[in-house]
């Protein structure tokens, strides 16, 4: 019997062993990665073109080489002009991971056209090109379906702010009272941020403002408003000190490549799923990375005078 | 082959099937428990003087045909755990003779996963592929916790988990949504409770379980890997009674008695602490409350002969509640409610209607956190009729139709932002028939087939499943087992293969764009018995598989779509060598299997592939009422995807704050080719011990459970972005008691 069991069993174990070993890390291949996000409301824009790297353990934090690549011949074209990059770097100072300089492009003179086309491309010193394309989102959004006064007459209590744009993108609103602040003695202008509703955090009531999303519209409580208002003099006597000039919509458009990038990027799962892969959306030929383009738009909604002036400020509109 | 199987039919209900010899006639034996009058199914019975015998079916009857009239027999009736019995019976010509049998339980002894090394009356049955599983076996096992059939299973050689943190399981290379899970036939379609660390079916109520790792035959469809059907106890034909139990995580109760013809059993489930699942989710504590329960009534009215009536209903609910607006709740039900007629006739013969509704309800609901919004709702209806015939000659016809309408919701935006909302449904309205072989002695035979004359995916669902199961008895010693079958599936789960743990695994209708997926089903294998106490198995499968539904990985845009299509394959042998005896037990089974899925000429191991398995198992009855066991279990790394570098990527939350550019860069990793690397070594000693006691009126048990008693640090998965290594569960004790009256 022993024999039996001899024979039968122990072919099967046979082949087992204890494997201890784990190696995290495949045959490394250096990859590129080109970031430029190109922003409407400015002329200066930047590239950084970095490479990947590798780890011999299982941090990735224990890189210390710089990765961020010089000497690239970057180039961009929109209506049917180039726009030569220079070359330039930054020191790190100690905030970023990296010791040294941080290489980075730029240029100053580059003013973007919604709707329009514009193509990056990259030349490495190695030889390499990385290159993309866009679309510069339109302005056309339009926000008549919103209420054309705070606070609405009709609506009551609620604050209807609804926008439409022709394409599917991701929206990133940010909904503004701007004031003068005459405390000091002299006026100076300032802002404050409305948020979408107060949250209570930890028994503390905290303000939550709208994220990037394809949202395309948010109705926000009057007593929102009301409190944000309040809350920039919580002395009513000093109140006069304020005047308030107006109520703003300001939005900023992503193009469809940054959309989808923003996307890939956020952790939309849950907290007690494990994803061990994220997803990496690039539009770079070539590598890796983003090539993107936001425009901002700013939208006006009428505050009622009578309404300003019984909560104690002056109004400026 | 229809017109084969139609032809064979006929020659066989209408010409062997009615030659009666005058001198004949059949038996057919009830068997339950004398205490609480369950069904013994599976429970042996065999004439002394002919040495015919029979199994018996799930139901508790065993059919024995073609006995020489007019003499005087004992039957010989046994079963593991209760005092065998003798019974005197005549046989009358062209007469059904009909025995109802009580067993007397006997005491504490040791108890078996299986009947191992027990001779099986019917020789030639036709089993390849079948686990008939106890449920009061399993609960002298190590237990994570509570006894949970779910994780049980997982010793079977052939089925395996991608860690064990979860009660999910794979079957010889299948996905988790391909295994059939029955509760009295009726589909649950979420079996879990807690994010699937546990079954959502509580032990309590089941008594039995039939368990197909392939190779299933014709009556059972609508999946490709795997059949788990749980069988609940009709509770107490003879008196009150009730239990109540507690772990250190729920408390359980019980309650059965006599109901006007019959019986009814309530049970019911809830979560009370949440403390245990910090082992299990990596030190966090997630706000989960569970419950479940479920009823079943039961009665043979007087006004059918040899009828029996049953309404059962098995209900469950997850409620992730998190505290404050910025995180994300989930809730998740199951709904099953189901009725059936069972009927045997004066002839051996058994018919059975059932309907049967079951609904699942899952949703995530973000709040105000990132995650994003998911909801899914499936409802399924399913008529049921069937009918097995049982011939002098020993053979049996079964046949039956199905109809089960299917209804799919799902919403939900996808990581790339993208919404997702469809709507589904469809009818599979199916005819299977079966003849099974049984006249030869040391030869089976189970040939039959599905004809789905509409399908769920409207002309994507092909119209015949062959199944054919054999067994031959070369020798006494040595029997011969082997199937093959084709198997279709319909409706699948929206599961992402990158995902270690998933929390929301929603079912649809595989859409209409894709064709139903397919596997082909091929094994063999011999069973050995070497002596009375020693028995050892072997079976080798291969599982080919079509139109593998997969998440599209690379849908980026809405124009995109959601599934593709892809095929897999696996194959393996599983061995098994059992040493019983009257004092302990002791079993070694080990498997060596590979996996593969490809799709769009990319071939990978899915996450759940293991090379090698090897389950070592022990049970000893120390007396007094201890019993004591102790699993050993090592198996190979599952697979990983290994990085091929990093880089820096540009992340942001918006573009109004100005920041540096170079403040905004976070590791991630390129991922290498899918699920080349392996991760180390898996193995955990597991110990439990038991000790039953009975004072008065009121027994029960206490049992104590330690899993990983030397902390064996298996690792579960590694965090991409800082390295840091999460593994499995560590040292646990856990402890529960039962307590009976």
């Amino acid at each position: 019997m022993k024999k039996i069991f001899l024979i039968l069993f122990f072919p099967a174990v046979f082949p087992l062993s204890c494997s201890e070993d784990i190696n995290p890390n495949a045959q490394f291949r250096e990859r590129y990665v080109l970031n430029c996000i190109l922003n409407g409301d400015s002329s200066k824009q930047i590239v950084t073109i970095l490479k990947t790297y590798k780890t011999e353990n299982f941090d990735p934090l224990s890189n210390s080489e710089n990765p961020f690549i010089k000497n690239a011949d970057v180039k961009l074209w929109h209506k049917n002009k180039l726009y030569q990059f220079s070359d330039s770097s930054i020191s790190s100072g100690g905030v970023q991971r990296y010791e040294g300089e941080n290489s980075f492009y730029f240029n100053k003179d580059l003013r973007l056209e919604p709707g329009e086309y514009a193509d990056i491309e990259a030349l490495l010193p190695n030889g390499l090109r990385l290159s993309a394309e866009l679309k510069i989102p339109s302005v056309n959004i339009s926000f008549s379906g919103s209420d054309d006064q705070i606070p609405n007459k009709t609506k009551g209590d609620i604050i209807n702010i609804v926008w439409n744009h022709l394409e599917e993108l991701m929206f990133s609103p940010k909904f503004v009272i701007k004031y003068f602040d005459f405390s000091s003695g002299s006026a100076v202008q300032k802002m404050i941020e409305v948020p979408i509703k107060y949250i209570s955090i930890n028994g503390k009531e905290e303000p939550y403002y709208p994220k990037p999303s394809a949202n395309k519209g948010y109705r926000i409580d009057l007593d929102v408003f009301n409190k944000t208002l309040l809350s920039i003099s919580t002395d009513e006597k000093n109140r006069n000190y304020y005047t308030i000039l107006g109520f703003s919509v300001i939005m900023q458009i992503y193009d469809e490549s940054l959309s989808l990038y923003f996307n890939s990027i956020q952790n939309s799962s849950d907290r007690f799923t494990v994803n061990l892969n994220e997803n990496n959306y690039t539009n770079i030929k070539g590598g890796y990375g983003i090539f993107g383009a936001f425009i901002t738009k700013e939208h006006k909604i009428l505050l009622d005078r009578d309404y300003i002036k019984s909560l104690g400020f002056k109004t400026g509109f | 082959m229809p017109r084969f199987l139609i032809y064979i039919s006929f020659q066989l209900i209408f010409f062997t099937g009615f030659i009666f010899s005058q001198n004949t006639g059949n038996l057919r034996v009830f068997i339950s428990d004398s205490l609480n009058g369950e069904a013994l199914a599976y429970c042996n019975v065999f004439i002394e003087e002919s040495g015919k015998g029979a199994s018996a079916n799930e139901k508790g009857y065993a059919v024995i045909t073609s006995i020489a009239a007019g003499k005087k027999y004992t039957l010989l009736v046994t079963y593991v755990g209760y005092e065998s019995k003798k019974i005197d019976f005549v046989i009358m010509p062209n007469k059904l003779t009909e025995l109802k049998i009580e067993l007397n339980p006997v005491g504490i002894q040791l108890q078996t996963i299986e009947k191992i090394g027990e001779k099986t009356a019917e020789a030639n049955a036709t089993d390849a592929g079948l686990k008939i599983i106890k449920v009061r076996d399993l609960e002298y096992l190590p237990q994570s916790v509570e006894l949970d059939i779910f994780r049980a299973i997982q010793s079977v050689p052939g089925v395996q988990s991608t860690s064990d943190i979860s009660a999910k399981y794979y079957v010889r290379g299948g996905g988790s949504d391909q295994n059939l899970v029955l509760l009295n036939g009726a589909a649950i379609y979420n079996p879990f409770h807690a994010f699937g660390i546990f079954s959502a079916v509580d032990p309590e109520m089941i008594n039995n379980i039939e368990f197909y790792k392939g190779g299933f035959t014709s009556e059972y469809g609508g999946r490709i890997s795997s059949v788990m059907n749980l069988i609940t106890k009709n509770g107490n034909k003879n008196r009150f009674s009730g239990s109540a139990s507690a772990s250190q995580l729920s408390g359980k109760a019980l309650l059965e008695g006599p109901f006007p013809g019959g019986s009814f059993i309530v049970t019911g489930r809830k979560s009370y602490s949440k403390a245990i699942f910090k082992n299990f989710f990596n030190k966090q504590i997630p706000p989960i409350d569970f419950y479940d329960y479920s009823f079943k009534l039961n009665t043979n009215p007087a006004f059918i002969k040899g009828s029996n009536f049953n309404l059962f209903g098995f209900f469950s609910k997850d409620v992730v509640d998190n505290e404050g607006e910025l995180s994300e709740d989930f809730n998740w039900s199951n709904n099953i409610i189901g009725f059936k007629w069972f009927q045997v006739g004066s002839s051996p013969l058994f018919y059975e209607v059932s309907i049967s509704y079951s609904g699942f309800e899952g949703e995530v609901i973000p709040n105000l956190s990132n995650a994003n919004p998911k909801k899914n709702e499936l409802t399924d209806f399913t008529g049921r009729m069937d009918f097995t015939y049982i011939f002098d000659s020993k053979d049996e016809i079964s046949m039956g139709l199905n109809i089960t309408d299917i209804k799919t919701k799902l919403f939900l935006v996808d990581q790339n932002g993208l919404k997702y909302d469809v709507d589904e449904n469809g009818t599979n309205f199916s005819f299977f028939a079966k003849y099974k072989f049984m006249r030869y002695d040391n030869l089976g035979v189970d040939i039959g087939g599905r004809f789905n004359l509409t399908g769920l995916l409207k002309g994507k669902t092909a119209l015949f499943e062959p199944r054919v199961s054999l067994s031959w008895n070369i020798i006494d010693e040595v029997k011969m087992k082997a199937a093959y079958g084709i198997y279709q599936q319909e409706v699948v789960t929206y599961s992402d293969e990158n995902e270690v743990v998933s929390l929301f695994e929603p079912w649809t209708i595989i859409p209409e764009y894709l064709d139903a997926s397919k596997a082909y089903h091929y094994m063999g294998g011999l069973s050995v018995a070497l002596s009375k106490k020693i028995s050892f198995d072997i079976e080798g499968y291969c599982k080919k598989l079509q139109n593998l539904i997969m998440l599209n990985e690379e849908k980026f845009k809405k124009t995109d779509d959601d599934f593709v299509s892809g095929s897999g394959e696996s194959y393996g042998w599983e061995s098994s060598l059992k040493y019983v005896s009257d004092i302990y037990r002791f079993s070694a089974s080990y498997s060596l299997s590979w996996a593969y899925k490809e799709i769009d000429g990319r071939l990978f191991y899915p996450k759940y592939d293991t090379r090698h398995s090897l389950m070592l198992d022990f049970e000893v009855n120390l007396g007094y009422g201890f019993s004591a066991s102790a699993m050993w279990n090592y198996k190979t790394g599952n697979p990983f995807t290994q990085n091929m570098s990093f880089y820096d990527k540009y992340y942001f939350s918006d573009f109004y704050a100005q920041v540096s550019p170079f403040n905004n860069y976070k590791p991630y990793a390129i991922l290498a080719d899918k699920n080349l690397g392996r991760l180390p070594d898996y193995h955990r000693l597991d110990f439990n011990i038991t000790k039953q006691f009975k004072y008065s009126f009121i027994s029960g048990n206490i049992s104590a459970s330690i899993m990983n008693v030397y902390n064996r640090k298996n690792l579960f998965y590694f965090k991409r972005e800082t390295g840091e290594k999460i593994y499995m569960l560590p040292f646990m004790p856990s402890l529960s008691v039962k307590v009976q009256l």
